[in-house]
Parts: structure tokens; sequence; C-alpha cells
């Protein structure tokens, strides 16, 4: 496999210019009238090279910039400035050869025919693409499989269930096997068991057919379960790029280790250390220590030692609770470059 | 591995597949809608019905009524026919079609459809011609029903029927053009049903489908003639009933094909604008 990046992204940027709005008397009136523009830059300085066959997760707060990433990406939108490449292409500059090769999905927009059943609108995706008929066929069959759709194939478009479509639509935008995938939110407001049959086709495509993946999501079992590497934006410019034990050390580099004591009064009373007590609630004592200063074997030796235990675990941090320490962050010492 | 760069479409055949696959998935759309083309048929039936009544009262016991413009005499057989044809040829032409632009830009689907190797702009016009196509099996049954009892004849003779075909053809071209321009506007005005009313109105009055070209007051004849509206409606009817002959046929279908050409540039400019202000104002 080359190691040469599928997609190349420098100093990517993009301003919108709103009309500039008017308050107090009249105020509504002026804004319609005027013709000055407030520039506000949705993205502001993004950089990232992806090699062929990573799954990257895109993530960020709402508004922060990235669906307006991806849009340029796509080459449905033209950037400020910057450049993009994708595959050798610049997407909005060769839109057409640019989308033979990529798969788009907006999980809240659906790409298949409302009134039709579903084979129909992938029977267009096969004219439009250009696929071999053996070709489609193979490729019909195993994600009938894989993504269970065996059932819903002739059933119109309208009368599926949210699952059901997301599946189609991912379907859809794998049929003619682009090397790149974009999925914008692709598990939103999906129930647990279709979700995981979205996740296990996008890791089996990653796998078997090395199909590079982007995906924006705010679902963070979808990360923690699928992608190898996290971009993450906040105010249009990217805060951290690397793989989520990396992240997970730097933002949230502590450990707890949930005791719960046989008289759950106790519980306030623990006290071990090296380590902090992180809260108490119904009984139990959260400590909350640094695994490089002291190791979780003492801290659950020191434990057991001094008091009387019935329950104890070890906690990790989990991805929803760094990000949220991250966008706090920002959110704090980075308010002047939104105005 | 072999190279990720996706390679170039190949060619016009693919273009004319991909192409046929729209406009067969838009027909096919409309046929789901099959109670309210069912409805459409009845209604036309009995437009059809009341209009000839009309006529039938208006003539009296005239046989012959002069025409303006040129075109004679219009007897009473012509004009049963020409509301007949135009009547059903409007409302072929014009139908409302489930995956309009409009519709497109209302659901966000134009999101993964600018994602497409096919231009939005075909696939939005490919759209129409399948919606057209969908329609015309139920327009033909419509002049069937309108020839047993009298009102349609065969065209007026191999020429008038060679150069409907022509005019029809540019007729569709003109129509689609239009309903796409107009349906243009849905992404400044993100709603167009007031827009899409005035349209109809305006065009159902120019093209000559309420009333013909031959019976208008000067002024608005002349007026009419110059505008593409007729061409969609009036100018292929008159061909095929043979009231339009000689120098005026080569008239009308080359002020139909200006037309074509006129509409064809402002679809294109209206577009660019259109594209502009999604691409990169961001919709």
């Amino acid at each position: 496999m080359s190691t040469e990046p599928v997609i190349r992204v420098e100093n990517l940027r993009k301003e919108f210019r709103r009309p500039k709005r008017f308050n107090g008397p009249l105020g509504g009136l002026r804004t319609l009238a005027t013709r000055q523009h407030t520039v506000v830059p949705a993205v502001v300085d993004v950089s990232f090279d992806i090699s062929p066959g990573e799954l990257v997760g895109y993530l960020g707060p709402n508004g922060a910039g990235k669906s307006t990433t991806i849009k340029m990406l796509t080459g449905i939108m033209v950037p400020t400035s910057g450049t993009v490449e994708v595959a050798g292409l610049t997407p909005w500059r060769d839109r057409e050869r640019n989308a033979r090769g990529i798969g788009v999905v907006f999980g809240q927009r659906s790409q298949l025919w409302w009134d039709l059943p579903v084979i129909e609108s992938f029977r267009l995706v096969k004219a439009m693409y250009e696929i071999p008929t053996p070709r489609f066929d193979t490729n019909l069959a195993m994600f009938t499989e894989l993504l269970d759709m065996g059932g819903f194939m002739a059933t119109p478009v309208r009368q599926l269930s949210l699952g059901q479509r997301m599946r189609a639509d991912l379907a859809a935008a794998m049929l003619y096997e682009p090397a790149v995938l974009y999925l914008d939110e692709p598990t939103i407001g999906l129930d647990v068991l279709a979700k995981e049959a979205i996740r296990t086709f996008l890791a089996e495509l990653n796998t078997t057919r090395g199909t590079t993946v982007i995906l924006t999501t705010h679902d963070m079992d979808d990360l923690e379960r699928l992608a190898s590497r996290l971009i993450l934006i906040d105010h249009g410019s990217v805060v951290y790029d690397g793989d989520l034990t990396t992240l997970k050390n730097r933002y949230a580099p502590y450990r707890e280790v949930v005791v719960q004591p046989t008289d759950p009064a106790l519980a306030e009373q623990i006290q071990i250390g090296g380590t902090q007590q992180a809260r108490v609630t119904d009984g139990k004592a959260w400590l909350r220590f640094n695994p490089e200063v002291i190791g979780v074997a003492e801290v659950i030796g020191a434990v057991l030692a001094d008091y009387q235990v019935s329950d104890l675990s070890i906690v990790d941090p989990d991805l929803e609770g760094v990000l949220r320490q991250i966008y706090a962050q920002r959110g704090n010492d980075d308010v002047s470059d939104i105005s | 591995m072999t190279s990720l760069t996706p390679v170039a479409p190949s060619g016009i055949w693919w273009r004319l597949r991909a192409s046929a696959a729209i406009a067969r998935l838009a027909g096919r759309s409309m046929l789901f809608y099959r109670t309210s083309l069912a409805i459409s048929v009845i209604v036309l039936l009995v437009q059809i019905y009341a209009l000839s009544m009309v006529w039938t009262s208006v003539y009296a016991d005239r046989g012959a009524v002069p025409g303006s413009g040129g075109v004679g005499d219009i007897s009473i057989e012509m004009q049963l026919a020409y509301v007949s044809l135009s009547v059903v040829q409007f409302w072929a032409l014009n139908g409302w079609s489930a995956y309009s632009l409009q519709q497109r830009v209302r659901e966000g689907r134009i999101g993964t459809d600018l994602a497409r190797p096919l231009g939005l702009l075909w696939q939005v016009v490919m759209g129409r011609v399948g919606t057209i196509a969908a329609c015309l099996p139920f327009a033909a049954a419509v002049l069937v029903l309108a020839t047993t009892v009298g009102n349609v004849s065969p065209p007026a003779g191999l020429g008038a029927a060679a150069g409907y075909l022509v005019a029809l053809l540019l007729a569709t071209i003109i129509s689609i053009q239009l309903v796409v321009l107009v349906d243009m506007t849905s992404f400044w005005t993100l709603e167009v049903t007031g827009i899409y009313l005035s349209f109809s109105l305006v065009s159902r009055l120019l093209s000559g489908s309420l009333v013909p070209l031959w019976f208008m007051p000067e002024w608005l004849r002349v007026l009419a003639g110059l505008l593409p509206f007729q061409a969609t409606t009036f100018t292929p009817v008159a061909i095929y009933l043979g009231t339009l002959t000689g120098t005026a046929v080569w008239r009308a279908l080359g002020i139909s094909a200006v037309w074509v050409i006129i509409l064809g540039v402002a679809l294109r400019l209206s577009w660019n604008r259109v594209l502009n202000r999604v691409v990169v104002q961001g919709g």
C-alpha cells in the first residue's frame, strides 16, 4: 500500500459573508437595506494529511466548522483560501471526476428516491458510476448480507425506518467502491442495534477494502470503536490531531478507582495517600490519581488493606469527558478569535 | 494497488445511460402517484368537454369564424380539435414532478446531488424528461377518447405531421427550460408556490392553451407570438391542424428554435449564479 496521503489539506480557510445586522428601532429594515457585511470565518486554518486506509474521526462542537470542511473536501463548496487535494484532484475544480472516487453520506439527508423501492436507487447508482454488472451484483449481495437489507430491498424508501434507511444510504455510497468515504453523523438518531450494524460495516470495509473513512459524529462510541485517529477542531482550527490514547493521556492524565465500602456511611472517610477523593455518591467513593505517580495496583492494595470493601472498579476516562474538558478550556481562554 | 485517482467518465454513452436512468426513476416516481394521475385524466376530459360546449355556443350557427394573423377561417371542427389538443399537450408538458429542484432544495438533498458525477442541472432536466414521459401514455389515452367522440382528427397532411413532431420536440425543450428556470428561483426565495402559480397563469394564457392566438386581439397576438410560451402549445397544434402552412411554419419553428437558444443561455447563466451562491456562500 502506498504511503502517499490520499487527502492533503493545507491552510484551508472558509469565510462566510453575512449581511450586517442592526438592532434598535428600524433595525430590521436597516438590516435588509444594508450593503455592509460581516465576515464570519467558519474554517480558520485547517491542515492535515490522511493516508490511504485511515479511519479518521473528525470532531468538534456544533458550529466548529466540521461540516464546512467536509463540504470543501467533497467539492460542493469552494474555500476562501488554502488547498485541498483528494486522490490527486482538487475537488471543486474537478467535481465530476472527483465525485467518482468518493462516497458521501449525510446522516440527516437521504440520497435515496423517496417513492421508489430501495433497489431502484441502487440501480441508479450503478448507471451513474458505470459499475459493471458482475461487480454490482457481488457488492449488492455482500452489502445485503452485511447490512441485513434483504427484508426491505423492495420496500419504498418512504416506508423504511430510520435505521433501515441509513443502512441503505450507506450501501448506496459504497456500491461503486469509492476510495474515500465521507460520513457526516451516520449514526444520529439510531438505536443500538442499527448503530452496531453500521459500525461493523464500516470496520469491515476499512479493513478488507482499505477504504479511507472520514467520520464526523457526536457519538463517542462510534469513535472509540472505529477511529484510529482523531482530528479535533474548534473555532475553525485544529486543536488536536493524533490517536485516542494520547488524547486521553494529555487531557485526562488521571484514572479513578471507585470503592464501595461494606458500610456505605464510611465512603466519605476513605482516604489513600497519593490519591484525591473526587466525589462521593450512593455510598461509593471516587479516588482520582495519576498513574505515573502511583500505580493502580498500589492504590487498590492500600484500599483493601485499610477498608472493608464490597465492590471496587477502575474507571478509564471516557472520550466524552475528555472532550468536555477541552471545549470548556477553549471556551474560557479563546473567546476573542471568533469575533 | 492501483492509483487512487478516479478515472474520468467514459464519454457520451455513460452520460446517456446515467441520464436515462434518472429519467426512468423520475417517471416511475410519477406512476407512484397513480391516483393523482387518474384524477388529472378525468379533469382533462371534463375540461375538454366544457370548453367544447363553450366554443360550440360561441360559434352558434356559424360554421366558421375568421381568425386573425392570416390563418383564414377557423371552422368549428378545427376550433374543437385545437381545444382538445392544446389542453392535453399543455398538461403533459407542464405537469408537477416529484423531484423538482425546489423539492431537492427543501429536503436538503442537493448536497448529495451536487456530489454526483453528473451535473445537478442536467439531473433536474432529466427528471423533467422522465416526468413528461410518464404523462405521455395518459395524454395519449385522453386524445384517443377525444378522437372517438369526433373532437380530434389526424394531422392535416404528411408535412403537417412532420412539422408537428419537430415543433413538439422544441415545445418540450422550451417547457422544460421554463419550468426549471422558475424552479431555480427557489434558491433565492426558498418557496416557489406563489411564483409558480403566477407563472402558470401567464403561461396558460400566452401559450394559447386557453384561447388560440388567432382569436386574440391583434396587439396580444403579436406579443404572444414573440414570446416563448406559444411555442409550447400554439405552434405545434396549429401546425398539426394545418392552420399554419408554408413559410408561416418555418417562421414559427424559427422563433421556437431561437427561444431554445435564448432560454438555454439564460438557464446556464442563472445556474452559474445559483451554483456560486451554494458553492461559495454555503447556501
